[in-house]
């Protein structure tokens, strides 16, 4: 009973989810162009090591404040929804890349049983969604790319995003002093 | 005629998935063309131009990787030591179509939707729960409030001789702390005063009222998923 009610979700908290899906939907906003411009100037390898893991810090960020469950992925959507509100030039896309972000990195929490929320969980659910997201990538533009390179944008991706992770959970705990 | 917001993103996203899984020129053609047609002339009316500035620069961006990765085939263009071959080009037309597809629906709902609307439609089509229909509007009234606190935290920064743009990891949490924590102030209160105004005996609004044109609408998403994944393979 008082684990449920632990659990629930209150106007408090609901609040603070809009916070985080504003700031990081302005975020993933603004992330596009320095990446787009990056991708066609010094190569996609580079973009994703300097700025794909932006676009995960939805979930790390929005679990660190809340520490409930079901957080990282609300974050993640939330967010999602408000970039394609802005809106983005990844289109709709953006919302199938949310819920797959937002779901791994709930995974990486849930891995943890809810129980850690510090930089190192933030780094594990930063650098979860790099596990699947590279095959997402590969569904929309695996014309242009080889299965090889896609490996290695995997590593890329997830060293992106740990660091990005990890970031998002040092703000948080910036915030919770 | 009124369309219903969450028809248009139902809509788009149902063209997305369709953008996810079409596989050839032919499949992808179908659903680009008409889409990206009609997300250009609204785009247009609203003069969003930043959106297909974004486009070319991505098209761009994907034409080079191919050109790394995947030319190979009978040459097309030369250009001095720079052989342009058959597969980078239709690697990129390939890709290029399935952005088509993705953007033009995008395209058609930003133009016509307005976020106040899209979240009551969201709560009362589609059944979203109270507290995420909540923080979706408080998350749109909060846009302006927070631009301007970015702007604000941005001249700070420029007057005390730091970098205005954020470029290194620092300097993205030294922009997140001020804005995150202004904002948490923020909802803190917010929260507290929506559950004193009963947030949590609130009930859930769940009336559909689709009509014709918005069954339609969905149905010509699905006609056109049909198309790209069942028929279209057949053909080819």
């Amino acid at each position: 009973m008082a684990k449920t009610r632990m659990y629930r979700y209150t106007a408090i908290d609901f609040s603070v989810l809009a916070v985080v899906a504003v700031v990081i939907g302005i975020v993933f906003y603004f992330t596009a162009i320095p990446y787009e411009l990056t991708k066609a100037v010094a190569g996609k390898l580079v973009a994703r090591l300097g700025f794909y893991g932006l676009w995960f810090i939805g979930g790390p960020l929005a679990a660190s404040l809340i520490r409930k469950p079901g957080a990282a992925f609300l974050g993640e959507v939330l967010a999602a929804l408000v970039e394609m509100m802005l809106p983005t030039p990844y289109a709709s896309s953006v919302l199938i890349y949310g819920s797959a972000q937002g779901l791994m990195s709930e995974i990486g929490y849930a891995l943890l049983r809810y129980r850690r929320w510090g930089v190192g969980a933030g780094a594990l659910a930063g650098a979860l969604p790099g596990l699947v997201i590279p095959f997402l990538d590969y569904a929309l533009w695996g014309e242009t790319l080889t299965e090889a390179i896609v490996w290695v944008y995997m590593v890329a991706t997830m060293i992106s995003g740990a660091i990005y992770g990890a970031i998002a959970a040092s703000v948080a705990r910036a915030l919770r002093k | 005629m009124k369309i219903r917001p969450s028809t248009l993103l139902i809509y788009a996203v149902i063209l997305a998935v369709v953008a996810f899984m079409a596989r050839t020129e032919l499949s992808l053609v179908v659903p680009a063309i008409p889409n990206f047609v009609a997300g250009i002339y609204f785009t247009l009316r609203r003069r969003l131009y930043i959106v297909i500035a974004a486009f070319v620069l991505a098209v761009w961006a994907l034409f080079l990787n191919a050109l790394f990765f995947v030319n190979y085939g009978e040459p097309i263009l030369v250009l001095g030591p720079l052989v342009i071959r058959e597969n980078a080009v239709k690697a990129t037309m390939i890709v290029a179509f399935r952005l088509m597809t993705l953007v033009g629906p995008a395209m058609i709902f930003v133009s016509n939707v307005e976020p106040r609307e899209l979240i009551k439609s969201l709560e009362r089509d589609l059944g979203l729960p109270k507290g995420l229909a909540f923080s979706l509007s408080l998350a749109v009234r909060l846009i302006p409030l927070m631009n301007r606190d970015y702007n604000e935290i941005m001249n700070i920064r420029k007057e005390r001789g730091f970098r205005r743009i954020p470029i290194t990891p620092s300097d993205i949490k030294a922009l997140l702390v001020p804005l995150v924590a202004v904002g948490i102030d923020r909802a803190y209160w917010i929260g507290i005063a929506a559950e004193l105004r009963g947030f949590s005996l609130r009930k859930r609004v769940f009336k559909p009222s689709f009509k014709l044109v918005d069954y339609i609408i969905i149905a010509l998403a699905i006609v056109q998923l049909v198309i790209v994944v069942f028929i279209t393979p057949l053909l080819s």
